[in-house]
């Protein structure tokens, strides 16, 4: 082949230099470098050609680069705007499509947006949050290693220990105290008991009272504003008492601040803070790990790592015994600003949020938005084709291409800026929605936000340049004379792009179902696993006084099943105490959750028990222990049967010691993410009762007059407990409250999922539409020639659907991937199998056939006479 | 007056124009130029002169027949206008004059 000279050499002669030395410069070239070709080969040649190009650059050849601008462009622009507006009305269904489509997916996006701003916000607010540090345990032998909580010492220790620690505050939670204030009596359940640094530490304001002195007394409180409305009304409760009445004793409380509701973006949770100088038994006690969260703020320029050097030293000196029965057991620091988005630790004031979660949302959201374009593209591609013949007129006129590009991506940013208006108003009206299910209280505020708009802007941007630019570049591409000549059917040439974008729609859409029909698995697996015990028909009520009376009474109502009193009822993550068991002669030793339980206990609630007895033999002040099986597999003994007849100890009490008479099946106290911990129930032998006497009366019922017996239980304990406040509930209740945060999720997946293939299916009948708009003469001469609906329908629907069937195929390795890591993050999860994809395939198969169907049989119905008759 | 001067260059490549004769066009002009004078000449610089000699008047030029050649690019032939030739010879002149004020002997070399 003969060598030509340089193609870009030659482009860039032409772009720089006046068209009228164009000719003969570029005959001088070619000819030199033919000379050159013969004489020195085809590089040098090359070379010596872009050398020469290059010679030329001279303000004599140059082009004028304002020659162009004189152009009348305001007059194109305005009559871009025009066309588009006109094509917008002519195609009302298509145009329609495209905004209900975009606006729909912007609208997620931006909800997407909210919802991880909003994860994100937690506890951002508060002062120093990078230098306070909430204590954590670290037991590297468990499946879950870190764990929040502490026994009552650990603060004030800490602070003596480790000169780098400048403050330390602890936050204890007093289980279900009641407040009382003249005739008003409420069972509370956020009431902290803490340091009287709280406020210098973390920075929530008060209102009213001096941060510095509120809490340095006993027996002085802090409420929140709508706490002191729900006591005291409009009156002002500063230096007013209350009277308490919970698991630190019975007192009177002073009023000595009111603070602000906590915001929703903080992982503290309480109406009440009460200094801890009110707790009068503050004895040393190391053994006993509660729900008290402990948090330090450290002096200026020392690091975390630091102080986290010194805590196995420190756990070691006071907590021997915990580091004797768990290998590597030590205290661990974690930034309080980073608790809600990455602690790792179980245990919390309240539930936290998940990384994981906002990936997921993350990416969900993009799909939307993606199928949303996508629609957007093929809509616009597929339109463009019919307006072929405008665009070859336009370039015969005198286009230039980037006259068209601009018109085709004003067209796009018109329905773009439609479009988001729209999404703004679909948020406003989502908003609340969301609030509603993640219990959130997001403001509209946010759509003000500087952040908020400008990722508003560059979305409009992207959008309109994403969906506009591919199209406009395609069909400005076309030569004049083929858009006028041939038109249409240049054009489909792209329909290979168009499948693709089918394909991957329907991809997303498909991962996104058979994502909520995994989730709905799971739930209803979640649901309805057996824990264990029976939870259903349990009513719990206070306990009561003159208690033996009382139990008679209930007893002898015929709904009564059963009633157990227990310390502690079977589902409640925040009412722990871990306590140390030990063995006899042995220094195998398990912390395990202690709960004190009488007689009737373990036949209330129905629990298996798997060796030995479950009721107690000895006389009362003997002690006898019923341990779980995950208990017994951590003191070592194997099977059930052998725990059977072992002698432990309590807390390392040589008086509370006792024998194993009964091991009892692994019931779920807490989530289903959490694994079951080791558990050990006994009966109070301590004579004296001064210890463990916050308990719970749960009643077993079988009743078909549910209010009616609900009644009667509150009447029975009211005669007994005048003045007192009465509240019951169900323990049903309280495991589905467990749940609420995988319920949310859940939820809004299938909100989400419903949205996403709601737009795919947009997508597909605006192309089928277009499709069948395109073969109305085929259709027309097929049914002349004798072919059924079915025939025309099938022919039309085949192509679709074996685009939407590669879409599932490809669906499916995705979904299980992303399926099988949430389940993972479940300690006892469901399988899917073949089923879920199936049932998923399915679905999305005939909601687009039922989709393709409105346009195909419409066509399929039509008369050929009308489709024949317009030529 | 503006517009008649011709610097160096631009003369000694009218005169090879009118060497050329009828077949004066870019790269003969150059290749002449480089016999001639025995130093390199860029085709660039070629191509400003003759275009602004063009502009100037000194030049005019035609383009040659249509060809297959070279994908029906023409050459552009110039010559030499009459305005052209009588600024060549004014310049001629001019030196013509300044030689022959120059004073017998002090100069070793002679003109012609």
């Amino acid at each position: 082949m003969k060598q030509q000279p340089p193609k870009y050499a030659q482009r860039l002669l032409r772009w720089f230099c006046q068209s009228q030395f164009l000719e003969e410069i570029e005959y001088d070239l070619d000819e030199l470098f033919e000379e050159n070709l013969k004489i020195s080969g085809a590089r040098l040649a090359r070379n010596l050609y872009w050398r020469d190009v290059f010679r030329h650059v001279k303000p004599f050849f140059l082009r004028n680069p304002f020659a162009y601008q004189r152009q009348n462009s305001t007059a194109m622009w305005s009559n871009y705007l025009k066309i588009a507006l006109r094509n917008f009305w002519r195609s009302k269904v298509i145009s329609s499509i495209n905004v209900l489509g975009l606006s729909l997916g912007l609208a997620c996006c931006l909800m997407v947006f909210f919802h991880i701003k909003d994860e994100l916000s937690y506890d951002q607010f508060l002062d120093n949050g990078d230098q306070i540090y909430r204590v954590l345990n670290k037991e590297p032998e468990r499946e879950r290693p870190y764990s929040a909580g502490g026994p009552i010492p650990l603060g004030p220790t800490l602070k003596e220990e480790f000169a780098g620690i400048r403050s330390a505050v602890r936050l204890w939670r007093d289980y279900q105290p009641t407040l009382t204030l003249g005739d008003k009596v409420f069972q509370e359940t956020n009431l902290i008991f803490t340091d009287q640094d709280f406020f210098e530490v973390i920075s929530f304001p008060l209102k009213q009272g001096n941060p510095k002195t509120a809490l340095d007394q006993p027996n002085t409180i802090v409420l929140t504003q709508s706490m002191a409305t729900k006591y005291f009304g409009k009156e002002d409760p500063m230096g007013k008492t209350i009277q308490y009445n919970g698991g630190r004793g019975k007192f009177d409380f002073l009023i000595t601040g009111v603070m602000d509701d906590l915001p929703h973006n903080t992982h503290f949770k309480f109406d009440f803070l009460a200094s801890f100088l009110s707790v009068k038994r503050q004895t040393d006690r190391w053994g006993s790990f509660k729900p008290i969260w402990t948090y330090v703020t450290l002096e200026e320029g020392v690091s975390p790592d630091d102080i986290r050097a010194g805590l196995p030293d420190f756990a070691a000196k006071y907590v021997p015994g915990r580091v004797r029965d768990h290998p590597g057991y030590s205290f661990d620091l974690e930034p309080l600003d980073e608790i809600y988005m990455s602690s790792k630790a179980v245990r919390n004031m309240r539930p936290l949020g998940d990384l994981r979660s906002i990936y997921v949302f993350g990416i969900v959201g993009i799909s939307i938005l993606l199928i949303a374009c996508i629609n957007f593209i093929n809509l616009s591609m597929a339109k463009s084709l019919a307006r072929a013949k405008e665009v070859g007129v336009r370039k015969t006129i005198g286009a230039r291409r980037q006259q068209l590009i601009g018109q085709f991506i004003t067209e796009s940013g018109l329905t773009v800026v439609l479009s988001l208006v729209l999404a703004v108003g679909l948020s406003i009206v989502f908003l609340p929605v969301y609030n509603d299910v993640t219990n959130k209280a997001i403001g509209l505020e946010g759509l003000l936000d500087l952040r908020f708009i400008s990722i508003g802007a560059s979305l409009l941007l992207g959008v309109s340049l994403l969906s506009g630019v591919y199209p406009a570049l395609f069909i400005s591409r076309m030569k004049a004379t083929d858009a006028l000549k041939k038109g249409i059917d240049k054009a489909s040439a792209n329909l290979g792009m168009r499948k693709v974008f089918v394909i991957f729609q329907f991809m997303i859409s498909a991962v996104l179902i058979i994502g909520i029909l995994v989730t709905k698995e799971q739930m209803t697996y979640m649901y309805s696993k057996p824990l264990g015990i029976d939870k259903e028909n349990v009513l719990v009520v206070p306990f009561s006084k003159e208690e033996k009376v009382f139990f008679s009474e209930l007893t002898a109502l015929p709904e009564v099943v059963s009633i157990g009193v227990s310390q502690r009822l079977p589902v409640n993550t925040l009412n722990y105490d871990g306590r140390t068991f030990s063995v006899e002669g042995s220094e195998t030793a398990v912390t395990a959750q202690s709960c004190v339980i009488d007689e009737d206990f373990v036949e209330t609630y129905d629990i298996e028990i798997v060796a030995g007895r479950n009721h107690f033999k000895g006389p009362p002040s003997q002690w006898e222990f019923l341990i779980n099986e995950s208990a017994a597999k951590n003191f070592g003994w194997g099977t059930p049967e052998n725990a059977l007849g072992k002698t432990i100890f309590f807390s390392r009490s040589d008086s509370m010691i006792g024998p194993v008479i009964g091991v009892f099946k692994d019931y779920h106290l807490e989530s289903l993410h959490e694994v079951i911990p080791p558990m050990i129930m006994f009966r109070n032998a301590l004579q004296n009762g001064r210890s463990f006497q916050r308990v719970f009366t749960s009643v077993k019922f079988k009743t078909e007059d549910l209010p009616g017996f609900l009644n009667k239980v509150e009447d029975r304990w009211k005669s007994h407990n005048a003045g007192s406040p009465y509240f019951s509930f169900f323990i049903d209740d309280s495991f589905d409250q467990l749940h609420d945060a995988d319920h949310r999720f859940a939820t809004i997946f299938n909100y989400v999922t419903f949205i996403a293939l709601f737009i795919a299916c947009l997508g597909l009948l605006g192309l089928s539409m277009l499709t069948v708009d395109q073969k109305t003469k085929e259709i027309g001469i097929r049914k002349a020639l004798g072919a059924s609906v079915l025939n025309v329908t099938t022919l039309l629907s085949k192509g679709f659907l074996k685009l939407i069937l590669v879409g599932l195929i490809l669906a499916s390795p995705v979904a299980y991937y992303l399926m099988d890591g949430w389940l993972n993050s479940f300690s006892y999860r469901t399988d899917f199998g073949i089923d879920r994809f199936l049932l998923a395939f399915v679905l999305t198969l005939l909601v687009s056939l039922l989709t393709i169907s409105f346009q195909t049989i419409k066509a399929a119905l039509g008369n050929p006479v009308n489709s024949l008759r317009d030529e | 007056m503006k517009g008649t001067h011709i610097g160096e260059f631009e003369e000694l490549v009218l005169l090879v124009v009118g060497v050329l004769q009828s077949d004066a066009y870019g790269v003969a002009i150059k290749k002449e130029l480089e016999k001639q004078t025995g130093r390199s000449v860029s085709i660039g610089a070629v191509h400003a002169a003759t275009n602004r000699l063009e502009i100037k008047g000194f030049l005019d030029s035609h383009f040659s027949a249509l060809t297959r050649e070279r994908g029906g690019k023409r050459k552009k032939c110039y010559r030499v206008t009459l305005f052209g030739q009588q600024t060549l010879k004014n310049a001629m002149d001019t030196r013509s004059k300044l030689w022959g004020l120059i004073p017998e002997g002090s100069f070793v070399v002679k003109p012609g």
